[in-house]
């Protein structure tokens, strides 16, 4: 909602009666003040200010490192490493919290103290000669940087550990699925199926994570959270609805070898990495539910919180779509993709649908990208294929033109209705 | 009060993994033996991580037909195949002035004692009756501006090896790169002459 359709609605409710007559303006004027506070442009500036310093302070650190100047021993290369990201955290803190008088520069030196502990591990690992077949050390990294953000409640902080969870979940789901690969020969394209599976796993539990962030302390978090879950279980079911994706003997396995035991251990592996997401989904989601459960009894039901149910929801459905893409490609393989595709066209629906309802027009812009890209990726897998460069070219042209023309009308009137002003 | 100490717990955790590794390494390098292993061909760098040799050592390559020279081509492939994603030690013999792979066995039933000395491993993959065994000995930090050695292997007429630390229960660490028997600080310093 914004101040002028606030100020509208209070114009309407004195007109109807229920404010004293000439009391509309003060008490509209009262309201905007308090829901929509005038914004800080200086400081939002310096907080940009502070935030580039702390990041160019971890990349000199991380460039330092990689630098391994030999003219510095092992032994101040660790004194520098350990006393640089001490203090780092000691002044973030004194700046952002005790006593807290410059809060955007302790948070940007913070941050500059999380990346810095990469680096840091980067270092000892380069004074050792260490290497690690899996990535320990992006794990040790978001998990140990992860109580900063959650201390500070900073949802800016919380992008350094989550963008390491993100990239900690692909690397070692690679290195997994690379070292139980069977060497049978028929598995190769089939890792793109397997991230596919993953991305709604990932999407299950971020949205679980979300859910578990409401009506608590970190309330904050629940929307990046839910926003990258959706974007997840999108990019999932649109990895799992290409037609080439997987080789074809385990998508498409010869008559009467559906269910052989070889197949079945291929599919275990292939599905191995997003099961353990969707079972830590699940342990989660059941977790919040026990807890929201349990607040609401004590509340009584009808005061129970209907809102954090959304992610709840979101977290069931990227389960749902899993367990169908899963359970298609078990019993009906060629149909896998048709599967996927129809799966991605109802998440499309649904998060226009409620998008408009719930007023939110993040969700029906999100849904018109994932639409449009959709509909390109067919177009060049199914028509384009094998046509001449112009004509793919021109037809690919043509085709965003029809689309742009009509998401243009619908897409506004969409937006529109999901921000509270269409008829 | 309370959220200062859990900043400060937080700020030792980190503190802690570094100082473990450090002390954990420092150790094994006091206490561990120093084997020398003979390395083959490897890739310059990766710049991002900083600068590194990618190093094979000629032990991550085991061929049991040579280990087993009488067994059969089946029952050497059936026995390399038991051993793919397990655990492994390594034992290894002194040859001159190296250090060879004598012998492979699980590490679930049995480790070697510790008046042996055999490397801890894990059995990536296999191709035939030859194990891919990864030792987590697979780096060499280099300084950004220094020599690259690696060269020298195409020439021919050049010997690279690693000085490995191991420890009693097979853990290992490689402590130095040796370019036709120098150190490689030493060989480094002389490139510059």
């Amino acid at each position: 909602m914004k101040r002028e359709q606030l100020l509208e609605a209070v114009e309407k409710v004195e007109r109807e009666g229920l404010l004293p007559a000439g009391q509309g303006a003060k008490v509209g004027s009262r309201l905007a003040e308090l829901l929509f506070p005038p914004r800080d442009f200086a400081r939002s500036a310096a907080a940009v200010v502070a935030w580039l310093g702390g990041i160019l302070i971890a990349a000199g650190i991380l460039s330092f490192v990689a630098a391994n100047w030999e003219t510095i021993g092992k032994t101040p290369k660790l004194a520098l490493i350990f006393g640089t990201l001490a203090g780092l955290h000691f002044v973030g803190w004194r700046f952002a919290v005790e006593p807290g008088r410059h809060p955007a520069l302790g948070h940007a030196l913070i941050a500059a103290a999380m990346l810095s502990f990469g680096a840091a591990i980067g270092l000892v690992a380069q004074i050792y000669n260490l290497s690690s077949h899996y990535p320990r050390a992006i794990l040790a990294w978001w998990l140990l940087t992860l109580p900063f953000p959650l201390l500070l409640q900073s949802r800016k902080l919380l992008l350094i550990p989550l963008a390491l969870f993100l990239l900690w979940v692909h690397w070692h789901a690679s290195v997994w699925i690379d070292d139980h690969r069977p060497s049978r020969g028929w598995w190769r394209d089939s890792e793109l199926l397997a991230f596919g599976y993953l991305e709604l796993g990932l999407g299950a539990l971020l949205a679980a994570a979300a859910a578990g962030c409401r009506h608590v302390r970190f309330e904050g978090f629940a929307a990046p959270l839910a926003a990258i879950a959706r974007l997840a279980v999108l990019a999932g079911l649109f990895i799992l609805s290409f037609e080439d994706v997987g080789s074809g003997r385990l998508v498409n396995p010869e008559e009467g070898r559906r269910f052989e035991a070889a197949r079945m251990h291929d599919l275990g592996i292939l599905l191995g990495p997003a099961g353990c997401l969707a079972g830590a989904a699940l342990l989660l989601g059941a977790l919040v539910g026990v807890r929201r459960g349990a607040r609401s009894g004590a509340a009584g039901a009808e005061q129970a919180p209907r809102r954090d149910l959304h992610e709840l929801t979101d977290g069931g459905a990227a389960l749902l779509a899993a367990i169908a893409a899963a359970a298609t490609l078990l019993l009906l393989p060629p149909a896998a993709f048709l599967a996927a595709n129809g799966l991605l066209l109802g998440a499309v629906v649904a998060l226009v649908m409620r998008g408009t309802a719930r007023q939110r027009p993040a969700d029906v812009n999100l849904a018109v990208v994932a639409f449009l890209v959709t509909v390109m990726a067919r177009y060049f897998e199914y028509v384009a294929k094998g046509a001449e460069p112009v004509l793919a070219f021109l037809g690919g042209g043509v085709l965003l033109l029809v689309l742009g023309a009509f998401l243009e009308r619908k897409r506004r009137t969409w937006v529109l209705r999901a921000a509270g002003r269409a008829s | 009060m309370k959220r200062r100490l859990a900043w400060l717990a937080a700020v030792l955790a980190q503190l802690a993994l570094l100082g473990w590794i450090v002390a954990s390494q420092e150790r094994l390098r006091v206490t561990g033996r120093a084997v020398v292993l003979a390395i083959e061909p490897f890739d310059p760098i990766d710049p991002l991580s900083g600068r590194y040799l990618r190093i094979r050592a000629r032990a991550t390559r085991i061929d049991l037909a040579e280990l087993h020279p009488g067994w059969n081509g089946e029952a050497l492939e059936q026995h390399a195949e038991q051993f793919v994603g397990q655990e492994v030690a390594v034992t290894l013999r002194a040859a001159g002035e190296r250090f060879e792979p004598e012998a492979v066995a699980s590490t679930a039933y049995q480790e070697p004692g510790g008046s042996i000395v055999w490397l801890r491993g894990r059995v990536r993959s296999r191709y035939g009756a030859v194990l891919e065994i990864d030792y987590g000995l697979d780096r060499f930090f280099i300084p950004s501006d220094a020599a690259d050695p690696s060269a020298l292997l195409w020439q021919g007429g050049h010997e690279l090896d690693i000085v490995v630390r191991v420890a009693v229960d097979g853990r290992s660490s490689i402590e130095d790169l040796l370019v036709d028997g120098k150190r490689y600080a030493e060989w480094n310093a002389a490139q510059g002459k």
